[in-house]
């Protein structure tokens, strides 16, 4: 109760400072309020004059050629097209601009097909001489040429501009036509001959569009609106969190409130519901004037005017679900926004991670632009990537609400994650830690030690590089791949960023020699770690990369397995150590207890193969991996594992084919190997807890030191 | 008027016991234990980079000792970390209140969360008012108040909750005379009154002015510390300055 009046009067004071700023409001909540309602009139009013004026516009159809009276009735029958015959006056423009041959060849003796041989020079010359007098369409006709034949035919032709929509309507409506002139020719021949035109075409096809003109417009609708909404979320976050995390640093006022004897997470949240509130309130802004139009057209069924549109509209969902999607998004964002402010130490460095973070909606939003994504049970929930597919969803089809209560669930969870992020930021201030800001900053005086936010900005780094040299070195030989990945991204990296700031690369890299117990430990782990993978987890099969590309690219014909070991278990092994096992996991080590070091690094190391199928396995590695550096404290120790490991996975692979076992299938050690491996697993772990007892507390880690010290 | 009873003026407010801290790589403070009292001013002397703000940081829990124990009114810091502040009042040169508002919502907003009832806090910013001679100005916005205001209304933020410590660095920093005369005259007032006051400053004469009890600081460690008396005519300086630079000769001698 006391911990939610603390937060409630921080919510009330930001408020409060929040209305002192006249310009805010109004730049932010009034003139949206003023400026959308005339806008959204002023579009539709757009839209509907438009509207009318496409029914109604004023097509010339240039015509050359013979065109029978038959079909020249039918097209003139159309109001608002226009024929112009190719005049004297015309022709000699055409000459002029040396289109003489275009002419011809649009119009050939025999085959329909030679129109799109025409050179693109002689297209565009004709596509301005076509708007240069004001023209909309070509309609070429004449006699199909005959070879013996008693009666041959017409041909007709049309050339028009597909990026004028002028042009494109016209051919539309001539093509139209010309369907059914020939659909009149063909049943009037047929009744010459004395048949029925059925009795020749067994196909008849028609098709009929089930969406209505709101339907399509909503479609297109959905590619906009979350962007839209995106954008408003994180405008109207973002200067509120600014001005009240990192802007009150900058005034002073920060220190002043850290010295009170109030609960970080009481400063954090107060801080964010006012953040949330000032969201909610530009949204809504923002949004009312559309929703409020929206509502007044569904109440009077379009008879309140704003033109042609009115009558079409029928919405596809409630608009109470509005506010439970949005609702929950404007909290994740306001935590966000906050937890970034609370990042950086000065204004101008904020704005510079701001810049980053309004471009966090742009991926989820050319994903849930590009139609592949829906709105379901598992992309709910994935925030940030469930507002934008929800936003789209909402204004086409139907949103089941179990989804929506889902996706609630998910944001507010982040949402918390990142309360739990600022508090952390705010502790570890206190706690005189390196921050994120130095790293970003490369702020070498300060940063000369291994941290989290080291940890967790190396991984992002790395990954990034990885992900681009995959996409980059696709085609290139899987040596050439491997070397660059591995060698120059995953240790060169980190090497650049240790010595950069000075850290001791012996410590960061656990370069130890091991004890002899250490690496019989590791010997046992190694041989049975993949055999207890893959009796107890039964999603693992023999990955098809390992056993089809990869065998192909690794083994031809029969090729040499030492190559095979090196690419697959020497190579990512060692380099693997030395980031995950290294900078990575000693990072974590210094802000978080053992156990959750070894498991979030074990995490990330899962993360880092890419592969959700082929995840708990990495992640039981990992772990394995992470026990075995942090207690034999030399990275020697996890290499050997990893190889081992690896190496026996390349050796089975190889194997497999001999054991008859094929490509893809599920490949299960049988269940007493599997307990044995168990078993060793375990002694193996024992070995190291026991060998850690033994070892001198020379190297550990400086938290350790601290309470030693004290 | 005394704001705690006698018996309390002599005992022990701050502890320090080996406090070190190491900032940005390097040691700022290392291995510095005082003890300072009720009633008594407490002054930390040195020049700048000394780590005096470093010490004085860690006093006022906003920044964790690496290494070291510090009991504050016989509270350890290192539980009930949100306890031990009720019992400090901390203040900076560089601390500010907030602009938007005038000093009496700020003092309002910052007695709020500090746990005062509306009653209490009324009449103790009536009190503060009175005290600091801010009636002129404690309607007008913080941002419109000159440098000399805005330092008055800083201190009266740090006395609101009657401190038992409190902790004041370089306030005197960007003050003119007169003004940081009124505020040294007030560090003595609230002296008389029992409070422990901890106080930084690289001059010589504020501290001399001022101090019942002194440490040299240099280089993140304590080199001197004792009465302001004995450590003057102890050792036959004239003056503190004398009487650092002598320390800082002493330490030079021991290194070399």
């Amino acid at each position: 109760m006391k911990f939610m009046r603390t937060s409630y009067l921080i919510f009330l004071k930001e408020l409060r400072e929040g209305f002192r700023d006249p310009k805010t409001i109004l730049l932010n909540y009034l003139l949206p309020l003023i400026l959308y309602p005339v806008l959204t009139i002023w579009g539709v009013e757009m839209a509907a004059v438009r509207i009318e004026r496409e029914r109604s516009v004023a097509l010339s159809v240039l015509v050359s050629g013979k065109v029978s009276e038959d079909l020249r009735g039918r097209i003139s029958k159309e109001k608002n097209i226009t024929l112009k015959s190719l005049n004297e006056e015309l022709r000699g423009k055409l000459e002029n601009a040396g289109l003489n041959k275009f002419l011809s060849d649009v119009a050939p003796a025999s085959k329909a097909e030679s129109i799109g041989a025409l050179d693109l020079e002689a297209k565009t010359k004709f596509r301005n001489f076509l708007r240069s007098e004001e023209l909309s369409i070509l309609l070429h006709c004449g006699v199909r040429s005959s070879t013996g034949e008693k009666s041959s035919g017409e041909i007709c032709s049309i050339v028009y501009d597909a990026s004028d929509w002028r042009s494109e309507k016209a051919k539309q409506s001539v093509y139209d036509k010309l369907e059914s002139q020939k659909r009149n020719l063909y049943e009037a021949r047929m009744k010459e001959l004395g048949l029925t035109s059925n009795m020749l075409s067994s196909l008849s096809i028609g098709s009929v569009n089930t969406a209505e003109v709101v339907r399509v417009a909503n479609s297109k609708m959905g590619d906009i609106v979350p962007f839209l909404v995106m954008t408003i979320l994180f405008l109207t976050a973002i200067y509120p969190a600014l001005n009240s995390t990192v802007g009150e640093r900058e005034r002073g006022t920060l220190a002043t409130l850290l010295t009170l004897p109030i609960f970080p997470a009481q400063l954090v949240t107060g801080k964010t519901f006012s953040v949330l509130f000032f969201c909610l309130a530009g949204l809504t802004s923002y949004l009312l004037p559309p929703v409020l139009f929206t509502l007044v057209l569904v109440l009077t069924k379009g008879e309140a005017g704003f033109g042609a549109l009115g009558s079409y509209y029928s919405p596809a969902n409630s608009p109470w679900l509005l506010p439970l999607i949005l609702i929950p998004a404007a909290v994740l964002i306001s935590a966000m926004s906050v937890c970034v402010g609370f990042f950086a130490r000065k204004l101008s460095e904020a704005q510079g991670y701001f810049s980053f973070l309004l471009l966090t909606p742009a991926l989820p939003l050319m994903a849930s632009a590009s139609g592949d994504l829906q709105f379901d049970a598992v992309t709910a929930l994935i925030p940030i990537l469930n507002i934008a597919l929800a936003l789209k969803s909402l204004v086409v089809d139907p949103v089941s609400l179990v989804f929506v209560f889902e996706m609630a669930a998910a944001n507010l969870a982040a949402a918390a994650f990142f309360v739990g992020l600022s508090v952390h930021t705010i502790r570890s201030e206190y706690r005189g830690d390196t921050a994120l800001s130095d790293i970003v900053t490369l702020n070498r005086k300060v940063v000369r030690r291994l941290s989290p936010a080291f940890s967790v900005l190396l991984f992002t780094l790395v990954m990034g590089c990885v992900l681009y040299a995959n996409v980059a070195l696709q085609k290139a030989p899987i040596f050439a791949l491997l070397v660059f990945t591995h060698i120059f991204v995953m240790v060169g990296g980190p090497l650049a960023a240790l010595k950069y700031f000075r850290i001791s690369l012996i410590d960061s890299f656990n370069i130890r020699a091991p004890s002899k117990m250490a690496l019989a430990a590791a010997t046992l782990a190694g041989i049975c770690t993949p055999l207890v993978l893959m009796c107890f987890l039964p999603q693992f099969e023999v990955p098809k990369e390992l056993s089809e590309a990869m065998a192909k690219r690794m083994f031809p014909e029969g090729g040499s397995a030492f190559f095979a070991f090196i690419c697959i278990a020497l190579i990512p092994a060692v380099a693997e150590e030395l980031l995950f096992r290294g900078p990575i996991l000693q990072g974590l080590l210094r802000g978080f207890p053992r156990g959750w070091a070894v498991l979030i690094s074990a995490f990330l190391f899962g993360i880092m193969h890419m592969s959700a199928l082929r995840l708990p396995a990495t992640f039981l590695i990992g772990i394995v991996l992470g026990i075995a550096v942090v207690q034999s404290r030399s990275v020697f120790v996890g290499m050997l594992i990893h190889v081992l490991n690896n190496g026996l996975v390349v050796l089975l692979v190889k194997l497999a084919p001999t054991m008859g076992i094929k490509e893809g299938e599920n490949f299960q050690v049988p269940l007493i190997y599997g307990l044995l491996a168990f078993a060793g697993l375990a002694l193996a772990v024992g070995m190291f807890f026991r060998d850690a007892r033994l070892l001198a507390p020379n190297v550990i880690p400086l938290r350790d030191v601290h309470e030693k010290a004290a | 008027m005394k704001v705690f009873a006698n018996s309390l003026s002599s005992t022990i407010a701050i502890k320090a016991t080996k406090l070190s801290r190491e900032l940005s790589g390097v040691e700022a403070v290392r291995d510095v234990s005082f003890k300072a009292h009720f009633g008594r001013i407490f002054g930390l002397l040195g020049p700048n980079g000394a780590g005096k703000t470093t010490t004085l940081r860690m006093l006022a829990c906003l920044l964790e000792p690496s290494t070291g124990s510090l009991e504050i009114c016989g509270n350890s810091i290192s539980n009930r970390l949100e306890e031990v502040k009720r019992d400090i009042g901390f203040m900076t040169s560089g601390m500010k209140l907030y602009e938007a508002f005038t000093p009496e919502e700020s003092l309002l907003y910052f007695g709020r969360l500090r746990g005062m009832s509306k009653a209490s806090l009324r009449q103790k910013i009536d009190q503060l008012v009175a005290d600091f001679e801010m009636s002129q100005f404690y309607r007008k916005r913080f941002g419109k108040l000159s440098s000399g205001e805005q330092q008055r209304t800083t201190i009266a933020n740090a006395l609101l909750h009657d401190p038992k410590i409190l902790i004041l660095d370089e306030i005197t920093l960007s003050l003119d005379v007169i003004s940081s005369a009124v505020i040294l005259d007030f560090i003595k007032r609230e002296r008389d009154r029992g409070r422990c006051i901890v106080f930084s400053t690289h001059s010589m004469g504020e501290a001399e002015y001022l101090c019942d009890d002194i440490g040299f600081i240099h280089q993140g460690q304590i080199i001197t510390q004792g009465t302001a008396r004995k450590i003057i005519h102890g050792s036959g300086a004239g003056s503190l300055t004398e009487a650092f630079l002598n320390a800082v000769k002493q330490v030079k001698g021991v290194a070399a």
